[in-house]
């Protein structure tokens, strides 16, 4: 993990609150996986204060001839303006500098024989599936599908389906209004899915989902009754990102084989051993399994 | 004349610091969660997250909300344990060479006891620091905190319990700090560090409940620093043990400003989320006002507000 006062290299308005920002940081660049997510630090001065969590979107390393021509590496984040720390990130132009720490978490965990992944998002959740859907199409088997289903309230929630499109990847896009895609939620397009003629029962498709919490739990519900292995990536508020603080958190169930079977969790001390897992560290991709959900 | 670098040593009792900078409980987790930021042995000292006998889950999310120049927080006591500490964490801290004080916390005189016995014969451990502002759950659920009696009777007994050196940490919610740390000084403490969070809590208009799951929690941060060096001042004034200030200090001025007030050494939290390096930044900085100032030795600039 780095800390690195970056460059941005560009900062583009997809529209009026999604932006894509581009920073220098080669020591970050170069060991990043999909899932993991950097810390932001959006003023030198104390407010906002704390530190900002964004996922990362795209990673772009220069080759041994760009960086002797000194064409840097950098990372990419896709974020929607929602409150005080993103609004001051919109203003930032190019050649700006900000302080980020990265990279964290654990990300989404890779089988190198994937034959098909699903990648569900939600509104911003594309951020981290981008990055995935490239690794995935870039490393591993040959013969490979990847579809990704993505939901929004409205067409302009609706982000980056020609760059998942570019590099191969079959899009179906679902939003609340209608006003793209079919009309309904990106539940809708994964029943629509498992019901069509493109899933074959037993094939085995990886699932992975990045979206609103509310959104996790109901595809997580879908998938759980498929049997079908699927990772989620989860936000919580963080303070510090690395593990230290304890503030952000989901409870977990106990590992499988820590429990013998049929035991009810009731004491405190028993819960305890169920434990709340931290976001930052033990995170943010988790299996959808390990959840349990309110 | 060669260039002789400060003298930057500073004493607690009878534990020496080569420098005054500490880590605040709470903020550093274990220490190891920094390493890839701060060499742990560059510090003064790190003091690790709460530590209770039994290990504890904490409250409900949102545990935290940003507030303007601070946070909320309502982790709550959550910890792996005394002896997940002893076993998982503290060789990792021995073997990075730093000066490791454990913070401690208990709901009861005997928790409180037992766990120091405890750390007592753990080696590897230099010092104690002594929460009290947790629940004292056979009292009705009143902090021992807040009450000369009671923190006199919890130190008291934590003092028989160990000869590790004690410091004993204030909360800040009381009418009068002074009245506790003289009490806590005549139960034995070596040392008083202070302030812990400032209750506080924050709303969601849109949705109208509190943004804290727990409806409050503690204020930490630039916002509470002015509160915290005037009881660092306030009772370095009535006490011969050595203070340790704590609350918002995010670089060296403010820490300076603590040193000035009367405090031997500081403590670092929040400022560590914001800056993972802000413990070394703050060291370098405190260095070179002292080689500015011409200052040989820091311990002559403790207390010397001039009024
Ligand atoms: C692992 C992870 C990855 C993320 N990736 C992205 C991404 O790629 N693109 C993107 O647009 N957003 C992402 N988010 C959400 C993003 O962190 C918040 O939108 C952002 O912190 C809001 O800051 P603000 O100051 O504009 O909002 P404010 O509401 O003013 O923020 C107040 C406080 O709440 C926190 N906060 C508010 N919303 C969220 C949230 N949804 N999740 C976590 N903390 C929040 C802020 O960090 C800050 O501490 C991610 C969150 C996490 C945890
Ligand atoms: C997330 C968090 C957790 C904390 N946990 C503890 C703790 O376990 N024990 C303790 O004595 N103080 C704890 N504190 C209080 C800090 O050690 C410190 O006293 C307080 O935050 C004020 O300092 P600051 O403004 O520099 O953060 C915690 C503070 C924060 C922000
Ligand atoms: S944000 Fe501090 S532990 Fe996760």
């Amino acid at each position: 993990m780095y800390q690195v006062l970056s460059k941005v290299l560009f900062n583009n308005e997809l529209s009026p609150v999604y932006y894509r920002m581009s920073l220098n940081c080669p020591e970050i660049a170069s060991e990043a996986y999909p899932g993991q997510f950097l810390m932001a630090r959006v003023s030198k001065q104390l407010d906002p204060l704390l530190r900002r969590p964004f996922a990362i979107h795209s990673v772009k390393n220069a080759t041994a001839k760009e960086i002797k021509m000194d064409t840097s590496s950098c990372v990419e984040i896709l974020y929607k303006v929602v409150g005080k720390g993103t609004k001051v990130m919109s203003l930032m132009r190019e050649g700006d500098e900000m302080d980020i720490i990265g990279p964290i978490g654990n990300g989404y965990r890779l089988d190198r024989n994937i034959q098909t992944a699903i990648l569900i998002g939600g509104g911003i959740g594309v951020a981290s599936l981008f990055y995935l859907a490239e690794t995935i199409i870039t490393k591993g088997s040959k013969a490979k599908k990847v579809v990704f289903l993505l939901g929004g309230k409205t067409k302009d929630d609706i982000l980056c389906i020609e760059d998942f499109k570019r590099i191969g990847v079959e899009v179906r896009v679902a939003t609340e209004d209608g006003s793209l895609g079919c009309k309904g939620v990106v539940t809708d397009l994964l029943s629509d899915y498992f019901g069509s003629g493109d899933y074959t029962p037993g094939s085995s498709p990886y699932c992975f989902a990045c979206g609103p919490e509310d959104m996790l739990k109901e595809v997580s519900k879908v998938i759980v009754e498929k049997e079908l292995p699927c990772q989620i990536s989860l936000e919580s508020k963080m303070a510090c990102g690395v593990g230290a603080c304890m503030v952000c958190g989901v409870e977990t169930k106990p590992q499988l084989g820590d429990l013998r079977k049929g035991t009810v969790l009731k004491s405190a001390k028993q819960k305890d051993e169920m434990g709340y897992k931290r976001v930052c560290k033990d995170g943010p991709v988790f299996d959808c399994n390990e959840i349990i959900w309110e | 004349m060669a260039f002789v670098p400060p003298d930057l040593s500073v004493n607690i009792s009878s534990l020496t610091l080569k420098n005054p900078i500490m880590t605040a409980s709470g903020t550093f987790g274990y220490g190891q969660e920094y390493a890839s930021f701060v060499d742990l042995d560059k510090l003064g000292a790190i003091i690790v997250k709460g530590i209770s006998l039994e290990p504890r889950s904490g409250n409900p999310y949102p545990r935290i909300a940003e507030t303007t120049g601070g946070m909320l927080n309502s982790v709550g006591l959550e910890n792996i344990g005394a002896d997940r500490f002893i076993s998982e964490k503290l060789p990792y801290l021995v073997d990075s060479g730093a000066c490791v004080i454990v913070n401690l916390i208990g709901n009861t005189v005997e928790e409180y006891c037992e766990l120091a016995q405890k750390l007592d014969k753990t080696s590897g451990i230099k010092g104690l620091e002594l929460n009290i502002s947790c629940p004292n759950v056979k009292e009705g659920g009143i902090f021992f905190g807040i009450e000369a009696t009671s923190a006199f009777q919890v130190v008291g007994s934590t003092r028989r319990s160990t000869k590790l050196p004690l410091i004993v940490k204030l909360s800040p919610n009381v009418t009068d700090i002074t009245v506790i740390a003289r009490s806590v000084q005549e139960a034995g403490a070596d040392a008083i560090s202070l302030i812990n969070t400032i209750t506080g809590m924050a709303i969601d208009i849109e949705t109208r409940t509190p943004k804290l799951a727990n409806i409050t929690g503690g204020l930490s941060g630039p916002a509470i620093k002015p509160i915290a060096l005037r009881m660092v001042w306030e009772v370095s004034r009535v006490v011969e043990i050595p203070v340790i200030g704590v609350g918002g200090i995010m670089n060296a001025e403010d820490a300076l400003e603590f040193i000035i007030a009367g405090a031997s050494a500081i403590q670092v939290g929040t400022a560590n989320f914001v800056n993972p390096k802000a413990t070394i930044d703050i060291l370098l900085g405190i260095e070179k006002y002292l080689t500015d100032k011409n200052i040989n030795d820091i311990k002559t600039l403790i207390g010397t507000l001039k009024i």
